[in-house]
């Protein structure tokens, strides 16, 4: 029924096209509108996500991570990795979670000191330690200004060894280049993606080999000089709150035993993305099972711990106000169209009582009526909403052509929220415009109507 | 489109009153006692306000009896519910009204199909030809596309009886379906009514003003006061206003 009624509606509205032309166009002015706004919106939700999540990872980032206390080998640091990530990987479905294999290895090259007013800004987290950095202090570095405190010490940098799928646990974009891919591990010159940071660093260096990166912590001469390419940086932020240290560089997981043959990695952390709802639970009981795996592998009192480490609060706080900036126009853009479509639809209701009358006696049910008024408005708004719409993104188009800062990266995805909202309001337009009228409808008196 | 179904309809003590808007109670109809037997016509005389068109509403369940009871083909009508009402309006009751009720954003093929709008599935795939089919039978086939205002009042009348027809009603109800119109033209809607009427077996209940038409039914009926008694062929009854 309700298909015929439609067709009912759109007759009805064809044999009254200016009517309907009006209507519509009114919620073309409000819908046009509002899908701009939410266009902004989404601009604005797009940069707070992307800062947010470039510092403290994407919403529902869980760590387990395993402290060994002791090298565990080549052999006992493969396992248990993948235990962690194995154990996390069954939580995992918003993302992919892989062990991270940490280690803390001394960059030693000379660099002019930096000035910071504060010791704590340091990369390092360690004021003893910290070597500086030339000119660029941007990305979390010192916010040093030219007064303060100077440090000339070698700064101490890790070097991670990772999952290609970090990257998407960070949620981090790249500054330049592009990140680890899982092919990389079989190359001959060792593909690294640097932090910015380092990337400063190693800025001058004609050819970088893996003392450049790790210095002369290694003995072995032949490891020493292993060519490295440089294939991509990511920001500080990033790297700083998800891996607990500024400044790195990532090499291929599978790679890992030609960086420290020694097998002395420091901490393992496996990562993912899961639903935030229940994320501490769900860390906590991962690092349980691995504990509990772990033991009966042999593995000694393993000090497994597990935590959300995301900043999913802030991201959820910000994003709340821009919903409710958004609601509010919304509802204020609906409430405009739905006055205009609601004044109409009385209108044409009351003119329409007797045709009401001689439809009930031919048999349309009462809440037939209501659908048939309700169908009416909301394909007026509809349409309305559909040309709303492509006005909108024809003045997207024409900003992201006149090169407006922020609408070029909304892009043709970007706008799609934006029109599906201002679709629905449409609609909701229609239904809260049409619903007055519709129960007017069904309440029409068949003998009162036939008797006008 | 042809309708092989017999209904029967029975009033049983049935009266009618309405509340006036001073409060007051207006006795309409008072202890009617009426059969209407399926595939007869019956015209219904009397003055006007004398209850005729109240007695046409009962029976095409567009209000019921405030005392009594109406049996439609055996059911109650107080018993059935708003759907039920409904669904047998479409599919027992045709009507045809004084001033034709037509829609005027409509033409005269989209009102002659309207109430197929209700009907089956394969009617309502098949309500274009079956209101084609109607208009032609009531001389209007070279004027579907026209809309009301298009057309003389004895052609609006004329899409009002195809619109009554099209779904193949057990029972017509026509409420002075010649009122509105001048005596030949009026005689013309009848004899199409009537034939249609007779060719498709259902019955018609006729209210009219004009004794001289309701000798074209089988049976005839005068209400009078709120009752209604029934009229015997040449007895010339002082029904007329």
């Amino acid at each position: 029924m309700i298909g015929r009624l439609l067709g009912e509606a759109v007759v009805e509205l064809r044999r009254n096209l200016a009517r309907t032309l009006l209507t519509a166009s009114g919620v073309t002015v409000a819908v046009t509108a509002f899908t701009l706004v939410a266009g902004v919106g989404e601009i604005a939700r797009n940069a707070i996500t992307e800062d947010l999540e470039g510092v403290g990872g994407r919403a529902g980032t869980v760590a387990l991570t395993l402290d060994t206390g002791a090298p565990l080998g080549e052999v006992g640091t493969a396992r248990a990795a993948d235990v962690m990530a194995e154990r996390l990987g069954r939580y995992e479905p918003r993302a992919r979670g892989r062990a991270v294999l940490a280690t803390s290895e001394t960059v030693r090259r000379d660099v002019a000191p930096l000035p910071s007013k504060d010791p704590d800004d340091l990369p390092c987290g360690s004021s003893t330690s910290f070597g500086g950095f030339p000119e660029d202090s941007s990305g979390g570095f010192s916010s040093g200004s030219g007064q303060g405190l100077f440090f000339s010490s070698p700064c101490t940098l890790p070097v991670y060894a990772v999952d290609p799928e970090l990257l998407g646990v960070m949620g981090a974009p790249m500054v330049a280049g592009r990140w680890l891919r899982p092919e990389d591990a079989k190359s001959l010159a060792v593909p690294v993606v640097v932090s910015k940071a380092l990337a400063t660093q190693l800025r001058d260096v004609e050819h970088p080999t893996l003392e450049s990166l790790l210095g002369s912590v290694i003995r072995d001469e032949e490891l020493v000089q292993q060519p490295l390419v440089v294939v991509g940086v990511v920001g500080d932020n990033a790297v700083t709150n998800v891996l607990g240290q500024p400044g790195a560089g990532f090499v291929p997981f599978e790679a890992r035993s030609r960086f420290t043959p020694t097998g002395d990695r420091g901490m393992i952390t496996a990562m993912a993305v899961i639903d935030p709802a229940g994320a501490e639970r769900i860390a906590n009981q991962a690092a349980a099972d691995a504990r509990a795996l772990l033991t009966q592998a042999g593995f000694s009192r393993p000090a497994v711990s597990g935590e959300r480490i995301d900043e999913a609060g802030a991201l959820g706080s910000a994003l709340r106000v821009l919903d409710l900036v958004l609601l509010a126009i919304a509802l204020v853009t609906m409430g405009l169209g739905a006055i205009g479509v609601l004044n109409v639809s009385l209108m044409t209701v009351r003119q329409r009582v007797r045709e009401f009358g001689l439809r009930r006696a031919v048999g349309a049910r009462p809440r037939d009526l209501a659908v048939l008024v309700l169908c009416e408005s909301v394909q007026v708004t509809l349409i309305g909403g559909i040309v709303g719409v492509g006005l909108a993104m024809v003045v997207g188009l024409v900003l992201t052509l006149l090169g407006v800062d922020g609408v070029r990266d909304l892009g043709l995805v970007g706008i799609v929220r934006p029109a599906v909202l201002g679709l629905l309001v449409a609609v909701a337009t229609g239904m809260a415009g049409g619903l007055v009228p519709a129960l007017r409808a069904v309440r029409v008196s068949v003998l009162d109507a036939l008797r006008r | 489109m042809t309708g092989d179904r017999c209904v029967d309809l029975q009033l049983v003590d049935c009266s009618k009153r309405f509340t006036q808007p001073d409060g007051s109670v207006l006795g309409v109809l008072s202890d009617v006692d009426l059969s209407v037997r399926g595939g007869e016509t019956l015209a219904v005389l009397g003055r006007s306000g004398s209850g005729k068109s109240t007695l046409l509403n009962i029976l095409g369940l567009l209000t019921d009896p405030s005392e009594g009871t109406y049996l439609v083909d055996g059911r109650v009508s107080h018993e059935l519910d708003e759907d039920e009402r409904c669904r047998l309006r479409g599919e027992q009751f045709g009507f045809v009204f004084q001033d034709y009720v037509l829609m005027e954003r409509r033409t005269a093929l989209e009102n002659v199909a309207a109430p197929l709008l209700h009907a089956s599935d394969a009617a309502y795939r098949n309500r274009t030809a079956a209101a084609r089919h109607m208009l032609g039978r009531v001389g209007l086939g070279d004027r579907e596309r026209s809309y009301p205002w298009q057309l003389s009042g004895g052609q609006q009348q004329r899409v009002a009886v195809a619109r009554a027809l099209v779904r193949g009603p057990a029972v017509v109800l026509a409420d002075e379906p010649t009122g509105s119109l001048d005596i030949d033209t009026g005689a013309e809607i009848l004899d199409v009514l009537l034939s249609l009427a007779a060719e498709q077996g259902c019955s018609l209940v006729l209210v009219t003003h004009d004794e001289r038409l309701s000798k074209l039914a089988d049976r005839r009926l005068v209400v009078e006061h709120g009752s209604v008694r029934p009229l015997a062929d040449g007895r010339a009854e002082p029904v007329l206003p």
